[in-house]
């Protein structure tokens, strides 16, 4: 018996195909002709199958973890609502981090709307607190400002630079990020605008960053360590 | 053949091989190749299954190749034909001779390997098929037995060799899972099939151990659906500059300066362990999507070949590549065997089917339900 599906000859007394589950079998071999072409599926569509299906989970653990704050809430005797919607909006930012990749942004966007969620987020913190949006101001915005220009200059400068010129474009950024936050907090406690902590951020990693440039200029870009090691 | 009856065993700097005791004909349970040799179990690395009318022959890589285990095979089956038909077995001309255990001991890699070649180019990540994985210690053996002249006269008409034909038709279908599996341009990577080539003739040795390299042939869906004869045209060209000799032997001098290098030899073996695992993680079976053995014809001694009626070759397991292809010709029987450790039997069917497209039924063999 042959198998019309994928033509292979069975073991006598199979009625179903071992190798692709068909049950349509035949005595002889006529049908090869009529074999059908394939069918195949569009383009994306496992990538689509698989970011609807992480963004369902995603809803639901989102949505179990805020039902469950809220509740907590309400039951821990206080009366009313009291903390919670300071969590939930940690759960909402958290949310939105985790689902904007998702829906396949070019790069630079993506940290923009990040960098924005984190704003709201800090911004509500802020107004929960007490009403007012004094730290917001003075210290959330400048940091967040710097981490938004920051991270399109690497975003577009990482696909430009090679080997381990890559890591150093980061530490590089971090250590601008650490002076700025520095300086923000000390602006915004009427303090004299002089690097206190960040200085020994950018001591420590000025000189990796500057020896990872001089590594890749001096020696990476003359020797490949992957066949010098034959691997 | 006293090479055969050794068991792994781990040293300070370098794992080695230690002689011992043979296992003797184990009872075949139909999953092949799920019982990987471990530290500390004083058995062979290569085993005597037998199961009705079935002898199985398992051997490990790190004793030998295909070549080696055929080669065993074939002298096990001339001993048990001399059995049967009441000649003394035992035949003293058939013991491996000093010379030869010398030349065992040497490690034909090192001694044919040139120096100061340059080594072979470095391949990019390959595609790797989708889908569910068999459980532990299960391993689907799937075989179909062609008549060789349909196929030979298929390849013939592409003008191809016959393994050219069959590893044409094995990316075909490749190709066909990759688009059924809807793979974008952005995620898409090349489908690279692994083509072990024997290295025996090439320097005339007779080694039993290892001795092989290998060459990738690749097909890259990103750029376009290919018809079977373009595949066919690509892979024989290809097959023909990758077979160069002095390109294959790049490899070899590879795989041996890796360890003449005394920074790597004084490494302790947990660390060479730890190092050699991430190695082969990011750049050992990543690189290639599916492997096709091929052992050529078979033939036996005639007391021998009046027993047999049919051989069969079953790649060893992976863990990444899911599916790899194997072939073995016997009498005028092609052999296209398939190890395979996922669920879906996808690319065993679409290989059957390509092949009865073109006009070759096969007579199907599996361990699978």
């Amino acid at each position: 018996m042959y198998c019309t599906r994928c033509g292979v000859e069975l073991e006598n007394g199979l009625t179903r195909c071992p190798l692709c589950g068909g049950a349509d079998l035949s005595e002889n071999a006529s049908f090869v002709a009529d074999l059908p072409e394939y069918e195949p599926l569009p383009e994306d569509l496992q990538e689509r199958r698989i970011g609807r299906v992480y963004r369902r989970i995603l809803v639901l653990l989102s949505g179990t973890a805020a039902a469950v704050v809220l509740i907590t809430d309400l039951l821990d005797g206080a009366g009313g609502i009291g903390w919670s919607p300071i969590a939930i909006a940690g759960i909402a930012a958290g949310f939105l981090f985790a689902i904007l990749p998702t829906f396949r942004l070019r790069l630079s966007l993506n940290f923009a709307l990040d960098v924005a969620v984190a704003g709201v987020l800090l911004l509500a913190i802020d107004r929960l607190e007490d009403g007012s949006v004094d730290w917001f101001v003075g210290i959330a915005l400048p940091i967040l400002g710097t981490m938004l220009v920051l991270l399109l200059g690497v975003a577009w400068a990482i696909p430009r630079v090679r080997g381990v010129a890559k890591p150093a474009v980061i530490l590089g950024a971090a250590a601008v990020l650490c002076v700025v936050t520095d300086l923000a907090i000390r602006a915004d406690a009427g303090q004299a605008l002089v690097p206190g902590w960040s200085l020994v951020v950018v001591v420590s990693v000025g000189p990796a960053a500057a020896f990872l440039v001089l590594l890749q200029h001096t020696v990476l870009s003359e020797i490949d360590l992957r066949r010098r090691f034959y691997l | 053949m006293p090479y055969f009856a050794v068991t792994l065993r781990r040293g300070v700097f370098w794992h080695y091989l230690e002689q011992c005791d043979p296992a003797g004909v184990l009872p075949d349970r139909g999953s092949p190749c799920t019982d990987r040799p471990r530290y500390g179990v004083r058995r062979p690395l290569v085993l005597v299954y037998a199961r009705g009318r079935r002898i199985a022959v398992e051997a490990s890589h790190i004793v030998t190749d295909g070549t080696g285990a055929l080669a065993f095979l074939r002298r096990l089956l001339g001993y048990y034909a001399e059995e049967l038909g009441g000649a003394d077995a035992d035949r003293p001309d058939d013991a491996p001779t000093p010379e030869d255990l010398a030349i065992e001991e040497q490690y034909a890699s090192r001694v044919y390997s040139g120096r100061g070649l340059p080594p072979p180019p470095v391949f990019s990540r390959a595609w790797h098929l989708p889908g569910a994985r068999l459980p532990r210690r299960t391993y689907r053996a799937t075989v179909l037995r062609y008549d060789i002249a349909c196929v030979r006269e298929r390849a013939g008409s592409f003008g191809v060799t016959l393994t050219d034909y069959v590893l044409a038709v094995f990316l075909y279908a490749l190709q066909h899972r990759y688009h059924a599996a809807g793979v974008s341009r952005r995620r898409g990577r090349p489908i690279r099939v692994l083509v072990p080539v024997n290295m025996r003739p090439a320097v005339g040795s007779g080694t039993m151990r290892n001795f092989f390299v290998y060459i990738m042939i690749e097909l890259d869906p990103r750029l376009g659906r290919y018809e079977l004869d373009e595949i066919a045209t690509t892979v024989h060209h290809r097959m023909r500059v990758e077979l160069d000799p002095r390109s294959l032997h790049r490899q070899l001098a590879r795989n041996v300066h890796a360890e003449r290098q005394l920074a790597i030899r004084l490494i302790p073996i947990f660390f060479k362990d730890v190092i050699l695992r991430t190695v082969h993680r990011m750049r050992g079976e990543t690189v290639n999507t599916a492997s096709l053995s091929n052992l050529g014809g078979v033939t036996l001694d005639p007391a021998a070949d009046e027993l047999v009626e049919s051989f069969d070759f079953i790649p060893p397991r992976s863990p990444v590549t899911g599916v790899n292809m194997t072939m073995i010709g016997f009498r005028d029987t092609l052999t296209v065997g398939f190890g395979s450790s996922r669920e879906d039997r996808d690319v065993e069917t679409e290989v059957a089917r390509a092949f009865a497209a073109e006009g070759c039924l096969a007579r199907l063999r599996t361990n699978g339900r």
